[in-house]
């Protein structure tokens, strides 16, 4: 695959591609494309890493240990089940 | 041995797991009310449905697949209601014409120092989350309860993979912005 065609791919569909990559595999010259055009567009290599660091901040969410007053609302929900009996 | 469980069994689930299930909860719809809302039709779900409770899974394991569903089910139908639709704001423009990062948008290496700032970039993620057009929001919290595959998410919400992945991509973009935005502001300081 040529220089030519690499810079071909715009930034705006490298960053469509990195999110689609997230579904499923591209096809293998796409994601050749894309990991080309992230090594020689910096702005692009800074998105991919960006995306990704998102989407662990995304599933990690809620994981502290942060106390939480629940007393209430575990009457409530105790009282919600006893009445559904 | 018969799947099931008793109802003090149960009310000790409630203890044991009610603050882990809502603080999951919390992080994943926009207000605190729905939150407990939703962890409190899970607990009335599995009440019901405890026949199917086997004895080898783990309770906390079981509830929690069942909240996920329910949080789903919140974030469908929110997709789904035509009045959010219309409510697009007028984007930035992200990319110029020919396709390149437009000025002033262009993505720049954050210089993390580490895990210490994970508590700093989550908040930040909060924040731009709430800002996210609501069928957005929605799109993004489907994909990452991870409990149906996309193709059953573009199913349930009544679009093609294409659409749903060009909305992900374009909460992203928005969602990185964002993020970015307030990391400069606080380094400024």
């Amino acid at each position: 695959m040529g220089l030519m065609q690499t810079l071909l791919l715009s930034c705006r569909k490298a960053a469509e591609l990195t999110e689609r990559q997230s579904f499923a595999p591209l096809p293998a010259g796409q994601a050749v494309q894309l990991w080309l055009h992230a090594r020689i567009c910096a702005g692009c290599k800074a998105y991919q890493q960006q995306s990704k660091l998102i989407d662990s901040l995304l599933e990690q969410r809620g994981d502290t240990t942060v106390p939480l007053p629940t007393g209430p609302l575990e009457e409530r929900i105790i009282a919600a089940v006893d009445s559904n009996k | 041995m018969g799947g099931g469980v008793g109802k003090r069994e149960f009310d000790d689930w409630v203890h044991a797991h009610t603050a882990d299930l809502l603080r999951y909860t919390k992080a994943r719809v926009r207000e605190e009310a729905i939150a407990e809302d939703l962890v409190q039709l899970a607990f009335i779900a599995a009440w019901e449905g405890r026949e199917k409770f086997a004895q080898q899974s783990s309770p906390r394991t079981w509830l929690f697949s069942i909240l996920k569903n329910k949080i789903a089910d919140h974030w469908r139908k929110a997709y789904r209601d035509p009045v959010v639709h219309g409510l697009e704001p007028m984007d930035a423009d992200f990319f110029a014409g020919d396709g390149h990062w437009a000025p002033g948008h262009i993505p720049q290496e954050w210089g993390l120092d580490g895990p210490d700032q994970d508590e700093q970039l989550q908040r930040f993620l909060a924040d731009c989350l709430q800002q996210l057009p609501v069928h957005w929001r929605a799109a993004v919290e489907m994909k990452f309860l991870n409990e149906k595959d996309a193709g059953a998410i573009c199913q349930e919400l009544g679009i093609t993979a294409t659409n749903y992945w060009q909305q992900i991509h374009r909460a992203k973009v928005r969602l990185r912005e964002c993020i970015s935005t307030k990391m400069n502001k606080n380094h400024r300081r």
